[in-house]
């Protein structure tokens, strides 16, 4: 007491209000980074002037009166034209929020102001996480909650004292950092901060036990505001895709997905994420044909579950995928597949031929689906096609090669009409005639095309490597004509998009239908979240081949260093993680951080509530197995030691060991314990709860209930014996004897008592 | 209050306690108990007020004190006349000197009896206020110091209210502890009755202790240590008073003050350099009842102690004493 714990002044307070009140506002004005408003002025001058003036708040009071008369009308102003002009009411409510949040923070304040930063930003870090439900949302709350407590705690200190500062008092902008800290540090109670940060952590874990106690139950995303807030395609996979678009993707190193596997050992060797088939050469790129995009079945009503067109797989294997906004509407997948479940129902539209699945509309916030049955065999079978394909008609109408079944070929012909345009794997209408001869210059080059698909896009998968190595910064040759002809003309480096399409335009050259497919090869394997983590810098094209012989089209894949055509069968299973390349680095936890969050907190839904019981469980019963088979190991070694002969080493041993503990248990009560109780009890004594006083008081009680129990009070050891309990119960320290002998003492005390309490029970 | 006695001090006080003891039980017979808490006040440094009925042997209890220690001793026989004055003294004008000079009164001693002070007004009562709390008195403005150790012996009837004047609270305050003398055992009274002792100048005692002696003796006093938990037991004491509805009001922070001191007295009467809460709970009643007053008056001055005492006793056996 001697030091009594300094107070802030009201001047201070209001120092540490301002600082408060700024951090909160460009922490909380952040956030807007994270969704794809047109904010770039706000949030640059929010950047820019918030600290500048947080910082330097001199400069805040030396504002013309006049800016502050004309702020908020101006504001009002900015909003309304902002409002007619874009026609989006959040986008425009957002940045009238980081304008009154900035014109806030700059501009000096009383306790009402400080409460409108608070609110200005609590709406910007809801709406960012209601919008992105991003990991990133959890830091902000959490940190947005410990500083709004902590300008709540400094408004209310500041006006009980005094009535605190008026908003436009003076004295308190002249602040030297450092000595408010110092002060700031002098001033709080550890304890009491450790104990409110402990409540606080309290709270938050009771808040996560109960979200994850909570029964499920499903509510759908109609909300208006879904849709408020479009994000567009960061990656650019669409359907119309110029050459260099998925290498400019792959130049992006963040993570497209993240997926989960119930069973590790069922992830094949090479991953192909399928999202878009692309039939139509346009000579700048490839793009699906109108006839391509009628084989998607129209949208389905919005629904949890979908069925898809894979085959009924013995596979049991579950695929979790937790899908990123801003990569595509197509939906990544390896194949087809039995079902789709969505965390929130959502309308699918399936091409059953293509075994591809796209949403409605490109996804605002992460999609989680789990896929079961699917299949991650690289040869697709395609009976329709197979079908069609056979008809004598063929080669001489390719744009009636149609695999879908609605828009077959039959149909268009019976009923006269004209014949809806279908999507043709043998186009080659936008290669110029002079170009279209060079081909087939190189295809008799590369030779076997009366040979099937597959050979001859392994010959020309050779030939492509053996001109053109790889590499993400190509170009194509300059010159007239077809760009992807000049480049296979060339021996110039390219990267998967030029492989993919030199191979189509060869492919279907040499009379074999060919498809372009985009999507993602590969990922690493996280070891922090035991998931699959796909970046788009695995963007990736490739080829699919039509089989004739066997029915299925086939994978192909020129870029050097993939494989060319998968194996028949699937292959050799392992487990991914020992399998793939693992990524342990710190963006890789941070990404494992992502995949709890999503799995554990956004697409926490019944299945997955069960799966987190049953996982638990089985966690604990494994853990208990576990030190169970570890007791009966070490108990069976120390069995089977004993049981062997008794030799002198081992006799040696058994000595030295049980002198090891008797030394340890005999130094322990000679020198450590004693040492223990004065330390503790120097370390407890401010807390009333030192151990010796403590020890000595149960001592005096046994002694008392015991003496007064067999009329022995006044026996001369007894009453000795109490006069030093009692020194060591109420002494000053330094008058104490040793503890440890007094307490001897008493116990040896009591014993003298048995014979004493025996002879009484006997008498009775 | 941390730092333990050298053990020759300790040792030396205990002796002179024990010789004080031997010396005045000599005198007064079957009341340890109350020579205990005489001897306790004086090293505590605090006042008695006895209350009994007269003859019981209150005077003489203040003259064995008085006679045992080699200190200054006076008696004020407080009267209805009696003027302040000729309590504390009176500044005359001395005609050689052509000043007035002090010329001190009775209350300037070390151990002064006060006897029957409710007789005394109000007004000579509260002269007695100053010096028996900061043992000075100041006259024309000029404080005058009275020895050390200074212990006011003060005694009253309880029975007998014709002409009195009720000690008040503030003056009750400053007394350390109210006691009671008792009729002696018969057997102690048969030996009162066979001394052939008669009058207060018939008890010749020698002094067995000085005045540097006790001095020293008060001084050990303050060393006595107090743990946390007696302190503690001596707040939640305080505090049940304070909240106890029969009480118009609660034991004042002076009191909790006297109890402390008081107890580590008594520790060192007990021969021990720390205060057990046995201390406390011995010294509650005599230290604590005379600050009380009951919320409903009692007519009965007697009667009124008495539920005062019983209050205060249920208070301490509510209150748990640290183990």
């Amino acid at each position: 007491m001697a030091n009594p714990r300094p107070q802030l002044s009201p001047i201070e307070l209001q120092q540490l209000r301002w600082f408060l009140g700024g951090l909160i506002g460009l922490v909380s004005a952040w956030s807007v980074f994270y969704m794809e408003v047109d904010a770039i002025l706000a949030l640059g001058g929010i950047t820019l002037t918030v600290p500048f003036f947080t910082l330097y708040p001199r400069f805040s009071l030396a504002v013309p009166a006049f800016v502050h008369r004309l702020a908020f009308p101006l504001i009002v102003t900015i909003f309304a034209l902002d409002l007619w002009g874009n026609r989006e009411p959040l986008p425009a409510m957002i940045r009238l929020d980081l304008m009154l949040l900035g014109y806030r923070c700059c501009s000096p304040r009383g306790p009402r102001e400080d409460l409108q930063i608070i609110l200005l930003a609590l709406f910007l870090v809801v709406v960012t996480g209601v919008f992105t439900v991003s990991p990133a949302f959890v830091v902000q709350i959490l940190f947005f909650t410990g500083a709004a407590l902590g300008l709540l705690f400094a408004v209310t200190l500041s006006t009980s004292r005094a009535g605190g500062l008026a908003a436009h008092a003076t004295g308190w902008e002249r602040v030297r950092w450092p000595e408010l800290f110092r002060r700031l540090r002098a001033a709080a109670d550890l304890r009491v901060v450790a104990m409110a940060g402990g409540l606080f952590c309290g709270v938050v874990l009771l808040s996560a036990l109960l979200f994850l106690a909570l029964p499920r139950f499903e509510v759908s995303n109609d909300f208006f505001i879904d849709r408020q807030l479009t994000k567009s395609s960061r990656t650019g996979f669409s359907e119309n895709i110029l050459f260099g678009e998925v290498n400019k993707i792959a130049q992006d190193s963040g993570m497209a997905f993240a997926v989960d596997v119930s069973d590790p050992t069922a992830v094949p060797a090479s991953l192909y994420w399928r999202m878009l088939v692309l039939d139509e050469y346009s000579g700048q790129g490839f793009r699906a044909s109108a006839g391509l995009l009628r084989s998607f079945a129209p949208a389905s009503d919005k629904a949890v579950a979908h069925a898809g067109p894979g085959r009924a797989s013995p596979d049991r294997t579950i695929w979790t995928i937790y899908y990123q906004p801003g990569v595509s509407r197509y939906l990544p997948l390896l194949g087809g597949f039995g079902r789709l479940y969505f965390g929130e129902p959502q309308a699918l539209a399936q091409s059953p031929a293509l075994r591809i699945a796209a949403l409605s509309s490109e996804p605002a916030k992460m999609v989680g689906y789990r896929v079961e049955g699917m299949d991650g065999n690289g040869a697709l079978r395609d009976p329709l096609f197979a079908r069609d394909h056979r008809l004598p008609a063929w080669r001489s109408a390719p744009s009636r090669m149609f695999s879908n079944e609605e828009t077959g070929p039959a149909r268009s012909g019976e009923t006269g009409e004209e014949p809806e345009k279908q999507p043709s794997f043998l186009d080659l209408t936008g290669v110029a005639a002079g170009d279209l001869a060079k081909l087939r210059v190189w295809v008799s080059e590369i030779g076997g095309t009366g040979a099937g698909g597959p050979d001859f896009a392994r010959r020309a998968g050779a030939w492509l490597q053996a001109r053109h190595p790889y590499s993400l910064d190509s170009t194509t040759p300059p010159g007239e004509g077809d760009v992807l002809v000049r480049w296979l003309g060339s021996r110039q480096p390219g990267h998967c998009e030029l492989f993919a399409g030199g191979m189509v335009l060869l492919a279907r050259a040499a009379g074999h239908p060919v498809r372009l497919v985009t999507g993602f090869k590969g990922g690493v394997w996280n070891p922090t979240s035991a998931s699959i983590t796909v970046r788009n810098s695995d963007a990736h094209a490739w080829c699919e081949i039509w089989d004739e012989e066997k029915g299925v089209w086939v994978r192909v894949d020129a870029t050097p260093g993939s494989l060319l055509t998968p194996p028949e069968v699937p292959e050799v299973l392992t487990h991914a993680g020992s399998r793939m390349v693992q990524d342990a680095g710190w963006s890789a936890r941070l990404d494992g951080l992502r995949v709890f969050w999503y799995r554990r907190i956004v697409n926490f839904d019944q299945t997955a509530q069960l799966e987190l019981v049953r996982g638990t469980k089985d966690h604990l019963l494994a853990l208990v197995r576990e030190l169970r088979e570890h007791v009966e190991t070490g108990g069976r070694k120390l069995v089977a030691w004993f049981d062997q002969p008794w030799d002198f080493p081992r006799l040696l041993v058994a000595a030295a060991s049980g002198g090891l503990l008797v030394a340890g248990l005999g130094l322990w009560h000679r020198y450590g314990r004693s040492r223990w109780l004065a330390w503790r009890s120097l370390r407890l004594a401010s807390q009333r709860q030192e151990p010796v006083r403590r020890e000595a008081s149960h001592w005096l009680l046994k002694l008392q209930n015991r003496s007064a129990a067999l009329g022995a009070t006044s026996a001369p050891g007894l009453v000795a014996i109490r006069e030093r309990l009692l020194r060591l119960r109420f002494g000053s320290r330094e008058s104490w004897a040793p503890p440890l002998e007094v307490f001897a003492e008493a116990r040896r005390q009591l014993r003298l008592l048995r014979p004493l309490k025996r002879r009484k029970a006997n008498r009775r | 209050m941390s730092e333990s006695l050298p053990a020759l001090p300790l040792t030396a006080a205990r002796e002179n306690l024990h010789k004080l003891r031997r010396s005045m039980r000599g005198t007064i017979k079957g009341k340890d108990t109350v020579v205990d808490q005489v001897l306790i006040a004086l090293v505590a440094g605090g006042h008695v007020l006895i209350e009994d009925m007269p003859g019981v042997g209150k005077t003489t209890l203040a003259y064995a004190l008085a006679r045992s220690m080699d200190c200054a001793f006076s008696r004020i026989q407080f009267t209805s006349d009696l003027l302040p004055s000729d309590v504390t003294g009176v500044a005359i004008y001395d005609e050689a000197l052509k000043e007035f000079v002090f010329k001190k009164g009775p209350v300037f001693a070390n151990i002064v009896l006060a006897d029957e002070i409710n007789r005394a007004t109000p007004k000579t009562q509260s002269s007695l206020l100053e010096v028996m709390d900061r043992g000075k008195v100041t006259v024309d403005g000029k404080a005058h110091a009275v020895g050390t150790p200074f212990m006011v012996f003060a005694t009253q009837n309880p029975v007998d209210y014709e002409g009195t004047f009720p000690l008040p609270e503030s003056q009750m305050d400053r007394f350390l502890m109210r006691l009671h003398m008792g009729y002696p055992q018969a057997a102690d009274e048969l030996e009162i009755l066979r001394s052939a002792r008669a009058g207060y100048d018939a008890i010749a005692l020698d002094p067995v202790v000085t005045r540097a002696d006790l001095l020293q003796l008060q001084q050990c006093a303050t060393h006595v240590f107090i743990e946390d938990t007696v302190l503690d037991y001596i707040l939640r004491i305080i505090g049940a008073t304070r909240a106890e509805a029969d009480f118009r009001a609660g034991v004042s922070v002076r009191g909790g003050l006297a109890l402390k001191h008081a107890a580590q007295a008594r520790a060192l009467l007990e021969g021990r350099d720390f205060v057990v809460p046995g201390d406390i709970s011995a010294l509650a009643v005599p230290v604590l009842a005379h600050r009380l007053t009951l919320v409903r008056p009692v007519s009965e001055g007697m009667e009124e102690r008495r539920m005062v005492g019983a209050t205060l006793k249920r208070i301490l056996a509510a209150v748990p004493p640290p183990v």
